[in-house]
């Protein structure tokens, strides 16, 4: 767990945080092979950072090339591991912190996207960014 | 029977799906197990869905309804219900 968060909602099994980053809270994400998750239909199942990819510029994203804060656009980013798998997605509130769900627990917000790390989320612990990507879009 | 997933599951599901599932005298654990998670579900929605559709071979869920966890606990329910499982 982050060492600087705040917890912003009550636990629910109902959307994860892939959903959460796409600015979704009633279903889960996720290109399982079991087809029990929802994925947009024109974007290839597979776990895979390119499939990813494709599904947030489905709203509207583009690569961006850092996690500062940036009035009028929302940026979101998704973590690897060591093999280029997704594991975690989280987006930046408009107060410039990030919000994350948390499995089937709660959101919390935090800091900056490293504060997220460990084996889970593929952020190594010393702090190097590695193993992530971000995108962003324009509001409004 | 082991299978893998990225999707979570309940402790529960990964330790029913961790049983050897051997014939033993015509009975099958998994099949068995039917009913225990379909009655879980019914009392507390969570992610038993990955490991009905392992068991059953079956998929009632409507593909709207993918990811919406009261949906295709709704379409799952209706499925026991049609199969006798649940009342």
């Amino acid at each position: 767990m982050p060492s600087n968060y705040r917890i912003t909602s009550p636990e629910s099994p109902d959307y994860n945080c892939i959903a959460w980053a796409a600015g979704t809270d009633d279903r889960w994400w996720w290109p399982d092979n079991q087809y029990t998750a929802y994925w947009p239909a024109e974007v290839p199942r597979e776990e895979t950072l390119a499939a990813f990819i494709q599904a947030y510029s489905l709203k509207g994203y583009v690569p961006c090339d850092t996690s500062d804060y940036e009035n009028g656009f929302e940026k979101i980013v998704v973590y690897t591991n060591e093999h280029g798998k997704p594991t975690h997605a989280a987006r930046q509130t408009q107060a410039g912190r990030w919000t994350s769900k948390l499995g089937n627990w709660e959101d919390i917000e935090h800091d900056r996207p490293d504060n997220l790390a460990g084996r889970h989320y593929g952020v190594v612990v010393d702090g190097r960014e590695v193993d992530k990507v971000l995108w962003n879009r324009r509001l409004g | 029977m082991k299978a893998y997933t990225t999707v979570p599951k309940a402790p529960i599901v990964e330790a029913i799906l961790d049983i050897q599932v051997e014939p033993a005298e015509g009975m099958n654990i998994g099949a068995a197990s039917i009913p225990l998670i379909l009655r879980e579900m019914s009392i507390k929605q969570g992610q038993w869905f990955w490991a009905l559709k392992s068991i059953t071979n079956e998929d009632p869920v409507k593909p709207e309804h993918r990811g919406i966890v009261a949906e295709m606990s709704r379409d799952w329910l209706q499925w026991g219900k049609d199969r006798g499982y649940i009342d």
